[in-house]
């Protein structure tokens, strides 16, 4: 028998694998990624932390754990994502309610979505440079509408705000779907019953959207805590978080032990909130009451005047995104920010000349990691999703880990596993591509297995009863089923490895370097413009890059084809 | 094309579940499917009725038994070897396909070539009325229509045989009554050998041709509707088919298929199908309401009750009727103005001893 074939099978056996060359061989083939590039990575932070000469010892932990600064930092950390996930979610559910329940005409709505999808496909540290760009020292509003001579910038709140508009559209993404999933019926009812519009969003709508909104906070407490970017620019010296302080550890001190403990101390709390909103909250708010009925009833929860007082809110931190985007475009335009304000393209001039490599070495690594991420993604999705074999189970929790790690335990776990012996994988660009396979793949194997829960196994069976043999089967309905799956993979997978730096920063080398670590060189060295140019470049190039995928999306003729949000889909 | 007979012998499948353990959904299923006959497999949710069909298709590979389409024994044969229609619950349309696409699907794998195919393809959609709808997708129809959509898929490969799983549990009461019309109607038109799964006694008797009633993986009884009815084997079909009461009695005496029962003091010469029934037993006597009559009450009734439910249903008018010791549902049918009565009021009950029996549990 073959990978292909529909047989069911009733339970996960060794004897399935034996049976099946061709699932042993992927399942073989997949163990060993796995075991490389995730489980061993990993066992190297471990033994790192907890070994001393070769042998069980804690003192090194004990001693880092000890530190007033480390219980800082760790407070910190949590306190940050505490309030990033509460404010975050309010205004994202502030956002989805709008989107839902005020009965917007479909462009209003577009504009939701597009202007959300900013913050979303921008390089995580975008919002910390428009930030200063307003209330730095120099900043726009700060400096030259306020007139503050000394105003200052760095610390919590200003990192709160970064990360709050960084983040909420995760929250907008995961609420519009629960409240959009409420049978207006339901609320019907209880006007009906003789409820004030109050009353019925207080008894009804509320207690609904109750797992979506703890689902929101859990993703966007994860969000923040692997949040490196923005607290390196932003939060300063006041104010220290874990994986800032693991990276200083690291890039000042040179002690890769420190470092490794700190962000130890990290994996804790991530790994908690992982597993609480996949096992817990991630799979409760499925089963909320969806409006099966089909029912034209509209939402009548909101009157007209708080509709527009909504609506007005909506549009102004739209605007506010806006203006932040705008403002980097500016900025990437002038001589130099704050400074001399007189047109010129010479900082996109640099880009392209002296960081032609750069943008070279990004692309390469965001196209292969895409290729590759996105057939890892539906194949480890397919094969957990359909196939039946020992070490299933196991092999869908392990495929899960760096996704759910932050980027900065995974940067560290590949830079102490991959610089010495047996695999040397340093200053290549593979360490960097593998690194992003295994930790962005991750959704497209989610999107996949969500995807395949939607086709009705019958549907393979219908097609072999129908004469067609299993490899037919796969080609002509397997695979065109799964193809959105795939072409979501593959843009999280291009977009995460354009953007993203938590990770990647202790993987970069001379040979082989990325636009986000130059953003961030060049913000140190105060080459603003430089940075702002960077920053134009990879948003639009994965705006391209998703107007492109949703494109295909919609020409797959897929029956309700996914909306872009969806390839965020939380 | 020639009508074949489907057999199969001795069926049998056990699953392992993971907490119960050892489940045998199937216990040696025989039965026959005679030549262009609707067979149905009746019986409750979970009696095995989809394992049967899902093995006889070569979608589950049986424990032991064999499967014959034919004179050929296709016990060995992979699903897509066997030429069957099959059309299930969830329809499964092609989501990605076209109704054409959808229909067409079939064909395309045996490489007819494309003008015979769009003028099968025409012809199916026309027996199950879809002309026009070729280019419309799956979600675009309704439950309805798809179930016709997939009724076409199977029948335009002209299958040797066609299977269909509780093709009408998704779609509402009216829908149902006139598709399985409309399936009856095109399955006889075509002659093809039809094993049908409900687990709706009402949509059973209505379309087949004869019925297996099963029941934890066995077959209990295999008939036509008429001979469930008036003839069940045991209990268990006796109440699948058709609405009846069970009397709780005592057994005065008993010989030879025949017994005294004793209902609330009145001796009751009853049909008795049960082995070993003893005097002194108790048993339940098996009776149809369209068999009771409502009398009113006068100095001489025999069994009193009370009117406790009512419902006008046109052309009859169903009771249930509550006496000292049991509760009775009554059909009173309108023929020859018959009297009629009122909730909470005090009845006689008379029993058609003719058609009480006790049966095998
Ligand atoms: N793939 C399976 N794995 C384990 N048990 C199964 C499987 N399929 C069916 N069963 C069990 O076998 C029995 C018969 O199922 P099925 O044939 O589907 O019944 P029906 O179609 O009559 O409702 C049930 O108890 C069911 O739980
Ligand atoms: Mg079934």
């Amino acid at each position: 028998m073959s990978v292909l074939t529909f047989k069911r099978k009733n339970t996960d056996t060794l004897g399935n694998l034996v049976k099946d060359p061709a699932l042993l061989t992927s399942v073989i083939v997949i163990w060993m990624f796995l075991a490389l590039f995730v489980l061993f990575p990993i066992f190297k932070i471990l033994s790192i932390a907890f070994t001393e000469g070769g042998h069980f010892e804690l003192s090194g932990l004990l001693k880092i754990l000890g530190k007033k600064y480390t219980h800082i930092a760790a407070w910190n950390s949590i306190l940050l994502g505490t309030l990033v996930g509460i404010c975050g979610t309010a205004l994202g559910f502030f956002f989805a309610f709008t989107a839902v329940r005020a009965n917007l005409s479909k462009s209003w709505s577009r504009l939701l979505d597009w202007a959300i999808i900013l913050p979303l496909i921008s390089p995580p540290f975008t919002m910390a440079i428009t930030v200063i760009f307003s209330f730095g020292p120099r900043g726009l509003i700060t400096y030259n509408l306020l007139g503050l001579e000394h105003f200052e910038v760095y610390g919590m709140w200003s990192t709160l705000f970064a990360e709050t508009i960084t983040y909420f559209p995760i929250s907008y993404i995961t609420l519009k779907g629960i409240l959009g999933g409420i049978d207006p019926t339901v609320e019907d009812m209880a006007f009906s019953l003789g409820s004030s519009r109050w009353d019925v969003f207080r008894k009804v709508t509320f207690p609904l959207s109750t797992s979506g909104l703890a689902n929101s906070f859990l993703l966007l407490f994860a969000a923040s805590l692997a949040d490196f970017a923005t607290p390196l620019i932003l939060a300063g010296n006041g104010f220290p978080l874990l994986p800032t302080e693991a990276f200083l550890q690291i890039t000042g001190l040179f002690d890769m032990k420190g470092g490794a403990i700190l962000s130890f101390i990290l994996l804790i709390p991530s790994l908690a909130v992982f597993f609480l909103q996949r096992y817990w909250v991630g799979r409760r708010n499925l089963v909320t009451i969806t409006g099966k009925s089909g029912s034209q009833t509209k939402f009548k929860s909101v009157g007209n005047k708080t509709r527009y007082l909504f609506l007005f809110i909506c549009l102004l931190t739209v605007l506010f995104i806006l203006y932040f985007y705008i403002l980097l475009l500016y900025a990437s335009m002038i001589e130099a920010f704050g400074a001399n304000n007189t047109f010129t393209l010479t900082h996109y001039k640099a880009i392209f000349t002296r960081g032609r490599e750069v943008i070279k070495d990004t692309l390469i690594i965001s196209i292969s990691g895409m290729l590759l991420g996105g057939l890892y993604g539906v194949v480890v999705g397919y094969i957990t999703a359909k196939k039946k074999f020992f070490s299933r189970k196991f092999m869908e929790i392990v495929a899960m880990i760096n996704y759910a790690l932050p980027g900065t335990i995974v940067g560290i776990a590949y830079l102490i596993a991959f610089n010495k012996r047996p695999i040397i994988l340093t200053g290549t660009a593979l360490i960097i591509i593998f690194c992003n396979v295994s930790k962005y793949g991750a959704n497209g194997i989610r999107s996949t297995v969500a995807i395949l829960q939607q086709i009705h196994p019958g549907i393979e069976e219908a097609s072999v009863s129908l004469g067609a043999s299993s490899i037919y089967t796969f080609r002509r309905i397997t695979v065109p089923l799964i193809l959105p799956g795939l072409f979501s993979g593959l843009g999280i997978v291009f977009i995460r490895s354009m953007t993203a730096i938590s990770a990647a920063i202790f993987l970069v080398s001379l040979n082989w370097n990325l636009i986000t670590v130059s953003i961030l060189e060049n913000m140190t060295e105060l080459h603003l413009g430089v940075s702002a140019a960077f920053s134009v470049f990879v948003v639009i190039t994965v705006f391209i890059v998703i107007t492109g995928i949703s494109f295909v999306l919609k020409s797959l003729r897929q029956p309700g084809a996914l909306r872009i949000t969806s390839l965020f889909g939380a | 094309m020639k009508s074949v007979n489907i057999k199969l012998e001795n069926l049998t499948k056990t699953y392992i579940h993971q907490l119960k353990g050892k489940i045998s959904a199937v216990n040696g299923v025989s039965l026959e499917v005679e030549p262009g006959e609707l067979l149905t497999l009746l019986g409750p949710s979970g009696c095995g009725k989809t394992t049967t069909m899902r093995m006889l298709a070569g979608f589950e590979e049986p424990d032991s038994g064999k499967v014959f389409i034919g004179s050929e024994d296709v016990t060995d044969q992979m699903a897509n070897q066997r030429d069957i229609g099959f059309v299930f619950q969830n329809y499964a349309l092609f989501p990605h396909l076209s109704v054409a696409e959808n229909v067409a699907y079939g064909l395309k794998v045996r490489g007819v070539d494309r003008n015979e195919i769009g003028r099968r393809v025409d012809e199916a959609l026309q027996l199950v009325k879809l002309e026009g709808y070729q280019e419309q997708f799956p979600h675009q129809m309704s439950g309805g229509e798809q179930q016709r959509v997939a009724l076409a898929r199977a029948i335009v490969i002209k299958p040797k045989v066609l299977l269909l799983d509780e093709p009408l549990s998704n779609l509402d009461a009216k829908l149902r009554i006139s598709t399985r019309g409309e399936i009856r109607r095109l399955q006889k038109a075509l002659s093809i050998s039809t094993l049908y799964v409900t687990h709706d006694q009402e949509e059973a008797m209505a379309i087949s041709d004869r019925i297996i009633v099963m029941n934890h993986g066995d077959i209990i009884q295999i008939g036509t509707a008429e001979e469930l009815y008036y003839n069940p084997k045991t209990e268990f079909v006796a109440k699948f088919i058709g609405a009846i009461n069970a009397i709780p009695s005592k057994i005065v005496s008993s010989s030879d298929e025949e017994a005294v029962a004793d209902i609330e003091g009145e001796k009751f010469k009853v049909r008795n199908f049960r082995k070993n029934v003893k005097p002194g037993d108790s048993a339940d006597v098996l009776l149809r309401p369209e068999a009771v009559r409502l009398k009113e009450v006068n100095p001489e009734s025999k069994i009193k009750g009370t009117v406790v439910e009512r419902a006008f249903l046109g052309d009859r008018v169903d009771y249930t009727v509550a006496a000292e010791s049991f509760t009775i549902k009554v059909s009173l049918y309108d023929s020859f103005g018959q009297v009629t009565f009122k909730c909470d009021q005090e009845v006689e009950i008379i029993l058609d001893e003719k058609r009480m029996k006790i049966l095998e549990r």
